[in-house]
């Protein structure tokens, strides 16, 4: 047991010190040649200097807390929440922003440039100079692209890297690795009913306690960003009845009234089971349906298309291709005849069938009706697991107890194949009852992105017209099975082993590269198979006083008082004009960090007033923050269902361009691979999950020394199915498919429902005793996802494995 | 008088674990070495469930030094190493302290942790507070409910830390403090009342 739960009761307290002073005892030999040794051992504090410095955090968990650091002889010693932004309830923090104190100066940053010396993957490389590293990386780039042409480069920076600037790649006129594959599931599938965006919230999680019921569909806001999760324990304590649909009993279930634990990419069918009762039920809102959605509109059944005007056309953001479609008409009761869906003379029917020039026109409520009508509860209960009238009791909740939300999240479910059913499910249920538009209702994902918080505007440092990405035929992640045209990559941060599943096959194409380099700050996966390494810094280091400019949390967060970058790393700025020289191009790009804030900030209040006043020196004074105008607990957007991004500007819940496909209405299919049925349980009986960690946002912090004392590579098992294998806490189990195997620590943990494992998402290599996650996960592709807005997803959690000792 | 207490607020705490890595930070605290940490109740994991599948629960219980009002530390303490300061907080003066972990062993609540050797710190430089005094080799130490942070009128690191917003700090004298009326109002508990310890860490729903 460890430290961090070492129990109430004193039961082995001294055995259980001694272990720990045990571990003590090697910790020495940590601290040679690494992190350890460029700092002076522990000592007095009291004639050192101190100064405060303020920072925006991680973009990526979605949060973007402003931080005070506290530097103490030009090391980072303290950081807590900001106390110099106006709001008060984002003066926040997490154990991510405290744990910084451990993971900057983590023995396992990258230190030095290196190049590799071994076999790709075997991890061997030995220190180069700055100046060597950058020639050999131009110089592969250069031949390559002389080669095979400008888009036989792939450049890609990480979500975090990316944020302010990505020259290099425009510089090259580089392949970016087209759709990344990650998280946008469900948003393939309510976009074309609620808009491309629309995934993201139009209202302010502060308004959960005016909900009556709060769904968390596959979301786990307690866990994966704990900072807005705070609304959420406001509305427990206001009493408001919260729903947890998920495979694990998460962080988020344990708080929740009720735990709906459907099984494994089902979560699409106990929606069905929902939409039938509500159906069946008449608990629809026809006034609403009327009003808001695409309900009466025509199609023609024999077709499958929508009936729609040649003459009138509507603008169509909803699909990728934006081209324009024909207004849609409805059945008008007055004159009998198919009329304009806008026409304000127009009474629509809801439901019926008209034969018009030999064409049979129904509406989509008719063919919704239809639809239900094939469809029993019993299935719905059968194949998610969850009981019949716990479904039936949950919809009526939804449809009928005041307002409520839907709060979904990025990431879970959408790590199926048939993510997108979920998505166009939940949405039609969402638009039959309602549930949108007003106060405490809604349907998203509630978090830091989205209308919880007003924001700034910035300029943005444009390149002149010639630069600009190149194409990027295939996505990234389908380059090991697609053919394309990549012979050299350069990331910034371990695109192949996160942004990818099936790890041997991705590995295994990068061995075929004729040149790979790396840009990261730690020993990640993919660093092991790189030609040439370079070290960045954090963002709380920096060759200046200042570094990102960032709109968060309604307040322009300047940051400053960076320390200097250590050991041998550079900021990303840096690392980009050094790349851009070899070119003779660094100076399209900004100088420095504060030419690009400066930049940024310039002339913006011209545009828009709000930004008055918050200018570079400003905001230098103001320690690096300042509020937006409307900043504070007033701002409550209020958020409509008065216009979406859809040709008609209403919800539009039949998918004309899915016709030919069969999925027009959100007809169930199985996941890929995890489903109940499906043959290979046989060999492979147990669903392999992977999910967010409050140790982790994806692999970041896994270096991180104070978590790693707490939190490593383990696999959550159930305690039944340990049992039939043999397996205690603390074995090292291989997990293992037809893909690969790995092996990690067992964790019995009865939070499992019998047949599923978790993992925290994929964390380095380095921290396994074989192999990594990403080993055993699915590169299947949902062959309709390449006519979606965000491609096919990649399907993290369609997977089935088997378990033994290792 | 001034008698500092803390309520938590077991409704609101989501487990996150970040007042233990706060109180980490704050009191430079050592490898393998916690003052504040968060227990899952009844699971032998972090994050597990106690019940039968599908019927689970789960709740946190975030312990530290309980600053006793009648701190059984205290009384075992062979040398005065242990005391109730004049703000009602349980200290150690790590200078009187003989490592026989007498405390130890008398504390119902195992919120004190004992150096065998001299404490390893990753990363290796004196991180935290600048005025909390170094820890070495053969002395015991436990959670001193921030005394350099509250001695300056400042509220403890986890207090402010938590995201959540669960915990409440304050006089326990005043009754008009948040955290008397908290405590007043809530229902708050003690932990082991029977062991007859008086708290002034409570614990409220």
């Amino acid at each position: 047991m460890s430290e961090s739960q070492k129990t109430l009761s004193r039961r082995g307290f001294l055995k259980g010190t001694g272990a720990a002073a045990g571990a003590l005892g090697l910790a020495g030999l940590a601290g040679v040649g690494t992190a350890g040794s460029l700092l002076s051992p522990v000592d007095a504090h009291a004639e050192s200097e101190e100064r405060t410095a303020h920072l925006c955090h991680q973009f990526h968990c979605l949060t973007g807390c402003n931080l005070k650091c506290t530097i103490r002889d030009e090391r980072i010693s303290i950081i807590e929440p900001s106390d110099i932004v106006k709001d008060k309830k984002h003066s926040t923090i997490c154990l991510r922003g405290i744990g910084e104190v451990s993971h900057i100066y983590s023995q396992d940053r990258l230190q030095v440039p290196m190049k590799r010396v071994g076999e790709r993957g075997e991890g061997k490389f030995e220190q180069i100079s700055w100046d060597e590293a950058i020639k050999t990386i131009a110089d592969n780039l250069k031949e390559t692209q002389q080669k095979y042409g400008e888009g036989s480069v792939f450049i890609r920076k990480s979500t975090e890297a990316g944020i302010d600037f990505d020259f290099i790649t425009q510089l090259l006129h580089a392949d970016a690795g087209g759709q990344w594959g990650l998280d946008r599931g469900q948003a393939n599938g309510l976009g074309p009913a609620f808009g491309p965006w629309s995934y993201l919230s139009n209202r302010s999680h502060w308004e959960f306690k005016d909900a009556a019921t709060i769904i968390e569909l596959s979301h786990n806001p307690l866990e994966s960003a704990m900072v807005w999760s705070r609304p959420l324990m406001d509305a427990k304590e206001a009493g408001v009845y919260i729903v947890a649909i998920d495979p694990r009993f998460t962080g988020t279930a344990a708080k929740a009234n009720e735990w709906l634990p459907v099984r494994p990419g089902t979560d699409a069918a106990l929606i069905q089971g929902m939409l039938k009762a509500v159906v069946d039920n008449g608990w629809y809102d026809e006034e609403f349906i009327m009003a808001h959605t695409s309900c009466p509109y025509l199609v023609d059944r024999a077709t499958g298309k929508s009936f729609r005007s040649s003459e009138t056309m509507a603008p169509n953001p909803a699909v990728v291709s934006a081209e324009p479609v024909g207004a849609p008409f409805v059945w008008d009761t007055v004159t009998n005849a198919p009329a304009l869906y806008d026409d304000p003379a127009v009474v629509a029917a809801l439901e019926g069938e008209w034969t018009v020039d030999g064409k049979q026109l129904v509406t989509e409520f008719t063919l919704i009706k239809e639809w239900l009508d094939g469809i029993t509860l019993e299935w719905a209960a059968e194949t998610s697991g969850i009981d019949k009238q716990a479904i039936v009791n949950l919809a009526d909740r939804y449809a009928n107890n005041g307002p409520a939300i839907i709060d979904i999240g990025l990431g879970g479910a959408d790590k199926y194949t048939n993510a997108d059913v979920l998505g166009h499910s939940t949405a039609m249920l969402v638009a039959l009852t309602g549930q949108y538009g007003k106060k405490g209702a809604g349907y998203a994902s509630y978090c830091g992105l989205g209308a919880s918080n007003p924001s700034a505007t910035l300029n943005y440092w444009t390149l002149p017209e010639e630069y600009g990405y190149g194409e990027s035929p295939v996505a990234m992640y389908d380059m090991p099975y697609k053919e394309n045209s990549i012979h050299a990559a350069l990331t910034f941060g371990d695109a192949f082993t996160l942004e990818a599943g099936a790890a041997q096959d991705m590995l295994n194409w990068v061995k075929t590269l004729d040149f790979f380099a790396i840009v990261d700050l730690y020993h990640s996966s993919a660093v092991d198979y790189a030609d040439i390494v370079l070290p960045a810094c954090t963002k709380f280091e920096c060759e200046e006083n200042v570094k990102q400019l960032r709109d968060s949390m309604g307040h322009v967060m300047l940051a400053n008082g960076m320390v200097k970058p250590l050991f041998e790393s550079k900021s990303d700025l840096q690392i980009e004009r050094l790349l851009a020289a070899q070119w003779g191009l660094e100076d399209l790009l900004p100088k420095t960090y504060e030419e690009l804030a400066r930049f940024m900030l310039d002339g913006v209040a011209d545009a828009d007033p709000r930004m008055e006043g918050i200018t570079y020196d400003a905001l230098l004074a103001n320690g690096g923050v300042m509020a937006l105008p409307e900043t504070g607990d007033d701002y409550m957007p209020d958020g409509t269902a008065d216009f979406f991004l859809t040709p008609s500007t209403r919800i539009e819940l039949y998918y004309e361009y899915l016709a030919d496909q069969g999925h027009a209405l959100p007809v169930y299919e199985d996941a890929n691979e995890a489903f109940e049925t499906n043959p290979k349980k046989a060999q492979y009986p147990l669903y392999f999950t992977q999910g967010k960690s409050r140790y982790r946002i994806h692999a970041y912090y896994s270096a991180a020394e104070w978590f790693q004392e707490d939190f490593g590579p383990s696999i959550n098992i159930a305690p039944e199915d340990a049992e039939v294998r043999g397996i205690s806490t603390g074995d090292d189990v291989r997990v293992f498919n037809d893909r690969g195997s790995f092996v990690a620590t067992a964790l019995i943990n009865r939070s499992l429902q019998p047949g599923v494992l978790f993992m925290a998402e994929t964390t380095y290599t380095r921290y396994y005793k074989e192999g990594f996650l990403q080993n055993v996960t699915n590169s299947a592709r949902l062959e309709r996802g390449y006519s979606m807005f965000f491609g096919p997803q990649i399907p993290y959690n369609d997977v089935l494995v088997e378990v033994e000792k290792a | 008088m001034t008698k500092y207490g803390m309520a938590i607020n077991k409704t609101r705490c989501i487990g996150c674990q970040t007042c233990a890595y706060a109180c980490k930070m704050q009191n430079s605290v050592a490898k393998n070495v916690r003052w504040n940490r968060v227990l899952s109740e009844g699971c032998d994991v972090v994050d597990g469930a106690v019940g039968q599948y599908p019927n689970l629960s789960r709740t946190y219980l975030p312990l530290a030094c309980q600053h006793c009002e009648n701190p059984a530390c205290m009384k075992v303490c062979p040398t005065g190493a242990t005391y109730k300061d004049e703000m009602g907080r349980v200290e150690i003066d790590y200078e009187k302290c003989i490592g026989c972990r007498m405390c130890m062993a008398a504390c119902p609540y195992n919120a004190r942790s004992f150096n065998w050797e001299e404490p390893v710190h990753e990363p290796g430089f004196a991180y935290g507070d600048k005025d909390v005094p170094e820890r070495t080799k053969g002395v015991a130490e436990k959670c001193t409910m921030c005394k350099e942070r509250t001695d300056r009128g400042e509220e403890p690191r986890c207090v402010q830390c938590c995201p959540m917003g669960a915990r409440v700090f304050g006089d326990l004298d005043d009754p008009n403090s948040e955290v008397s009326k908290v405590i007043a109002t809530r229902h708050a508990s003690q932990l082991l009342e029977e062991q007859g310890t008086h708290p002034q860490v409570y614990y409220f729903e």
